[in-house]
């Protein structure tokens, strides 16, 4: 009883603990003001059409496709003008085959996660619900798993990196931007995530105890049966259980031909059960058990994939590609653009993706691991070694092959290879401290403080990219609340500018990715941009109070006749406004500053009636504002 | 005796720029004609010529690098220089009926030349341009 109530007050599991119920709620807020959260039957989402579907005892969804598009065949799937009359925004990425939809997207979460729901009779699970218990469920594996490793093999880690991290994979991993759009595509890849840390968990634990548990290994299998069937990649983690298996039978753990046959039937029995599950599952709906039905997908039809040039712009965005640092809150945003240097294949799409070097700095501490590695003997520093070799090697085997697949990066796919990473380097970063700290201990300090700052790095981009997402839907829904976040955050960007000595322009319509675009400009200066019928608002940042110029090439549309008198007009705080006409010259507009953040409006009149329909896209260009920065008058 | 580490942080940096340079070579680099303007004689930077915000549109958003007027006589389209030569793009007309067309044997040029004119209402027409 009382090693209990010692066990609840000790000091790193209340912070821990803590530290997760911050880590839960921030995940649900960002779920929760991303999209709407309705507990209610009637959900059109399509893995809850999926259950519906099942519930049904039918594989394909339970709505048909109209006459046209059922007869459609799947060579055409990728034809706009065919697909037009039919195509609607809940079809897309609906695979159509002989005439039925169907869902590529594995089954597993609506297995574990959307029938069970069901059964509690409170209606259909929502999406983002469905998203945040798998990234939640996959942070707390992920947790203990670290936690498994530090307690066998590196005992004395100070608490406060344990701490740190934890905070580092609440936060620096890709969770919180699943959460920022919870659709079906973040719902499969939490649950893949989920249970390739399900089975590292379990597989770990079976084989580290003093007597290996079957049950934990046959848990693991099982996981990774479920991963396979939520994300084929994420199956990497049998590799985990059959490592095990093979280091219990080299250490002699397994001795006699009944003992290893259990085990090998518990190892891999039921992931060969989930495996041949899905490949039937594929069978009774599409071409064979190998086809998964990407190739049907509407509006696009077969994609080209697995191609070698695919690897370079991948690489360049999941390795390389910065963040943008800017003035703008949330002051991390994500690329492209800058676009890959290269040549890019031209069906390559990149969305939303950034570089894990630049944006998530502490796996750089993987590079410490050959130090310790070639320095720390004896059985338990390598089986340490094997494991942190084994994420890093497991999580760039999947990288590459994610890569190598698809034609096109992006943010989401990070879940399958990051947060292996995460763990990697952070059981680097212990391994390495453990080997100074007795003889090195300012060496050791020093380390930490590097490793500190790093963490607190990838952690403030990791969350500050998961408040724009892929479609900055916070701004977009709750303009209050972001309002109020960039208001409270505004000090940062102040007294930057005061240290720069000037204010800047930090954003044009909240928009800080400006062309031309350049890693190096954290604001907007120099760029230019379309005036139309609508006006447009600069973001400023001003050090102190006082008055600036913001000086422009002001040019005429292409297609605005020269009889016709433009006049732009800049309005500055407290309703401070000055106008200059558009004569193709440089001009110059006094602007009123406060310190502190600033919206300055710049808007275009035609002083005369303009031959232009009101579809024109020519009324969206009247004049344009080249080269504006801000000068001191 | 001690045994040392690999020493990662030495090798890191190495690999690290090996990589960057392999990702950034991938492809591209074939050499492209010179356009028919390319050796032209070129006027002062006009701000007021017919299609210059369109060309600064272009290289704002860098799918050019720069452009120069060419010097031209008479009723000629005004033309531009793209790049020192990778294409020529002119326009004529009278506003708001702007023709634009392009020379050049680079189709990712023509391409963005034809996606800006279709955003900007211009008509895309053969080039005849000055030289």
């Amino acid at each position: 009883m009382r090693r209990t109530i010692s066990g609840l007050c000790d000091p790193l599991r209340v912070s821990v603990g803590v530290l997760l119920a911050i880590t839960l709620g921030f995940y649900a807020w960002t779920a929760a003001t991303s999209t709407t959260i309705r507990f209610a039957d009637g959900a059109t989402d399509k893995y809850n059409r999926q259950t519906d579907a099942f519930l049904h005892g039918q594989l394909s969804l339970l709505e048909k496709p109209a006459p046209g598009l059922a007869r459609l065949p799947e060579s055409e799937l990728g034809n706009d003008e065919i697909l037009a009359p039919y195509f609607t925004s809940d079809l897309r990425d609906l695979s159509l085959y002989h005439g039925r939809f169907y869902l590529y997207w594995g089954p597993t979460p609506v297995l574990v996660a959307y029938l069970p729901w069901r059964l509690l009779g409170v209606g259909d699970l929502p999406e983002p619900l469905a998203v945040l218990l798998f990234a939640f469920a996959g942070l707390l594996l992920a947790v203990a798993l670290l936690r498994a490793v530090v307690k066998r093999f590196l005992p004395s880690t100070p608490r406060w990196m344990l701490f740190v991290g934890v905070a580092t994979l609440a936060f620096a991993d890709v969770a919180p931007f699943l959460l920022r759009r919870p659709e079906i595509y973040e719902v499969a890849a939490a649950a893949g995530f989920c249970f390739l840390f399900a089975t590292l968990l379990c597989a770990l634990t079976a084989t580290l105890r003093t007597r290996p548990s079957l049950a934990l290994m046959t848990a693991a299998s099982l996981c990774a049966g479920l991963a396979f069937a939520a994300r084929p990649t994420s199956a990497i983690g049998l590799l985990a259980v059959i490592g095990g298996c093979v280091w219990l039978l080299r250490n002699g753990a397994l001795e006699g031909r009944g003992a290893r046959l259990r085990w090998a039937l518990g190892a891999l029995g039921p992931f060969v059960l989930c495996v041949a599950g899905q490949l039937v599952y594929n069978a009774l709906r599409f071409a064979g058990p190998l086809d998964f039905g990407q190739d049907y997908q509407l509006p696009v039809g077969k994609l080209v994939t697995n191609q070698l040039s695919y690897l370079g712009p991948s690489l360049w965005y999941y390795l390389v590609l910065p963040a943008h640092l800017s003035f703008q809150f949330p002051f991390f945003f994500l690329g492209p653009p800058p676009r890959f240097p290269g040549n890019i294949p031209d069906i390559y799409v990149a969305e939303k993706t950034g570089g894990i070097l630049p944006d998530v700095p502490i796996v750089a501490l993987l590079a410490a691991a050959p130090a310790w590695i070639s320095i720390r003997r004896g059985a338990g520093s390598r089986a340490l070694g094997v494991i942190v070799v084994a994420l890093a090697a497991g999580a760039t085997v999947v990288m590459l092959a994610i890569s190598f697949r698809f034609s096109g990066a992006s943010q989401r796919y990070e879940i399958d290879f990051l947060p292996a990473l995460l763990v990697a380097a952070l059981l680097s970063w212990y391994a390495l401290d453990g080997r100074w700290r007795p003889r090195r201990r300012r060496r050791a300090r020093r380390l930490g403080v590097v490793a500190t700052a790093l963490a607190a790095i990838s952690c403030a981009v990791g969350v500050a990219v998961s408040i724009t997402g892929y479609y900055d839907p916070l701004r977009a829904n709750h303009p209050a609340t972001f309002a109020s976040l960039e208001s409270f955050f505004s000090p940062l960007p102040t007294i930057a500018t005061q240290l720069l000595g000037r204010p800047v322009i930090a954003a044009v319509n909240d928009d800080p990715m400006q062309p031309p675009q350049r890693l190096d400009r954290v604001s907007v200066e120099g760029s230019s941009f379309w005036l139309g019928t609508t006006a447009t608002t600069l973001q400023l940042v001003a050090p102190h109070d006082g008055t600036s110029e913001l000086r422009a090439l002001l040019l005429r549309g292409t297609r605005v006749p020269r009889t016709v008198p433009l006049t732009v007009t800049v309005t500055s705080a407290g309703g401070f406004a000055q106008a200059r006409p558009v004569a193709d010259q440089r001009a110059s507009f006094p602007v009123r500053l406060a310190r502190g953040l600033n919206d300055v409006t710049v808007a275009v009149a035609p002083q005369a009636a303009l031959p232009l329909g009101p579809t024109d896209p020519a009324q969206a260009m009247l004049a344009r504002v080249e080269g504006y920065r801000l000068v001191k008058p | 005796m001690s045994r040392r580490g690999i020493g990662p942080l030495a090798v890191a940096p190495v690999v690290a720029a090996a990589a960057l340079i392999a990702l950034a070579g991938c492809g591209g680099g074939d050499a492209v004609p010179r356009a028919s303007c390319a050796r032209a004689p070129t006027a002062p930077d006009r701000p007021a010529a017919l299609g210059y915000a369109f060309m600064a549109r272009m290289r704002d958003e860098s799918q050019i690098g720069s452009f120069a007027l060419v010097r031209s006589a008479g009723d000629r389209p005004t033309t531009f220089r793209v790049d020192d030569g990778r294409g020529c793009v002119a326009f004529s007309g009278r506003r708001p009926d702007v023709r634009v067309a392009v020379q050049s044997a680079d189709p990712d040029l023509r391409r963005h030349v034809a996606d800006e004119a279709v955003t900007e209402g211009l008509t895309l027409g053969p080039y005849a341009g000055g030289r």
